[in-house]
């Protein structure tokens, strides 16, 4: 433990000696003062609570108030649209109808160097959907990547003859949840530009994913 | 109120968002278009109209019509199926071919072995 990067005993020679000079004194409070500032300053960005919580789920832009140190940006893409399959009783081929895939969801703002795509989910298949690769996240620190954990996609459905079993696998994919923490007084009046991903559509009449948002947090 | 729009680029749908104002002029909105549209459908702006990219069976698609199609043709290999020598011998054929797509299967819209009619012994 320092203050101002001096050791404890060192100030104590500069400030309480009995044979301290007065350019010492004045260079060990100058130590002191700076220190109690820095404290302050770091309190007040991690004790406050966030000074906004907002979800955005259109898509435009967002200024980041001004004063603002520091934001915490989770972004999800949209939900894949689940799939409908047509059971066929005779010997006739199945029809399937498979969902589209959900709309990523991005945000940037070049000055900050931020870059965020969550991707949306895959469509139903009947079929292994698979998930979408490709999201990112600039700058890479204090960011996460969770394919999956994103909005969730439509429910699919099948119909027709009711003599066979549905395979598995006719839900849209959830979308990926990505998000960023950046600490910094340059944060303050930034401008985010962001587009939400909207959830895929359902094949025929299976269930559509459900749309992408973000969240800021913002001290 | 939100609604959702697909971005046009190069006439290709490459994304789908949501937006509360209409954004600008390379989005089309869904609303205009009750069939949907998904990410890599096609555009057509002079047509205005959207198709999407014929869907390519996998080979996993393929395995399972071929084994659909093995399993409703099962009955003609009984012995009390009373099909025509020349006629079980064209089912005989049919489902060899059948049966060589299921074993291998392979990706792709096949051309698939017309099925034959149905010929009783009288």
């Amino acid at each position: 433990m320092t203050i101002n990067n001096k050791t404890l005993s060192t100030l104590q020679g500069l400030v309480t000696a009995t044979t301290t000079t007065e350019g010492n004194f004045r260079t060990g409070m100058n130590d002191v003062l700076a220190q109690v500032n820095a404290n302050q300053e770091a309190l007040a960005i991690s004790v406050d609570c966030p000074g906004v919580l907002t979800t955005l789920t259109g898509s435009g832009s967002y200024t980041i108030p001004s004063g603002s140190q520091a934001v915490y940006i989770v972004a999800s893409g949209g939900g894949g649209g689940g799939a409908y399959r047509l059971l066929s009783s005779g010997d006739t081929d199945d029809a399937y109808y498979n969902g589209t895939a959900g709309g990523n969801t991005t945000v940037s703002n070049s000055s900050l160097g931020l870059s965020i795509t969550a991707r949306g989910g895959n469509g139903g298949s009947f079929n292994y959907a698979g998930n979408l690769t490709g999201s990112s996240v600039t700058p890479s620190s204090n960011s996460f990547i969770q394919i999956g954990r994103g909005s969730a996609g439509g429910q699919g459905r099948s119909s027709g003859a009711t003599n066979q079993t549905s395979k598995s696998d006719a839900n849209g994919r959830p979308a990926t949840l990505a998000g960023v923490y950046l600490k910094s007084a340059s944060v303050s009046g930034k401008v985010l530009s962001y587009s939400v991903g909207a959830g895929g559509s359902g094949g025929s009449t299976a269930e559509s994913g459900q749309p992408g948002f973000i969240q800021l947090w913002i001290w | 109120m939100e609604k959702v729009y697909g971005k046009i680029e190069n006439g290709v749908i490459v994304n789908i968002e949501v937006w509360e104002n209409s954004p600008s002029s390379n989005y089309i909105s869904m609303e205009n278009y009750p069939s949907g549209f998904g990410i890599g459908d096609l555009y057509d702006e002079n047509t205005d109209t959207l198709s999407r990219p014929i869907y390519v069976n996998t080979a996993e698609d393929n395995y399972d019509i071929a084994l659909k199609r093995l399993s409703t043709s099962d009955w003609t290999q009984g012995a009390d199926a009373n099909l025509t020598t020349s006629n079980l011998a064209d089912w005989v054929t049919y489902r060899a071919a059948i049966r060589a797509i299921a074993i291998n299967p392979i990706a792709g819209n096949l051309d698939w072995p017309v099925k034959p009619n149905t010929e009783y012994n009288t």
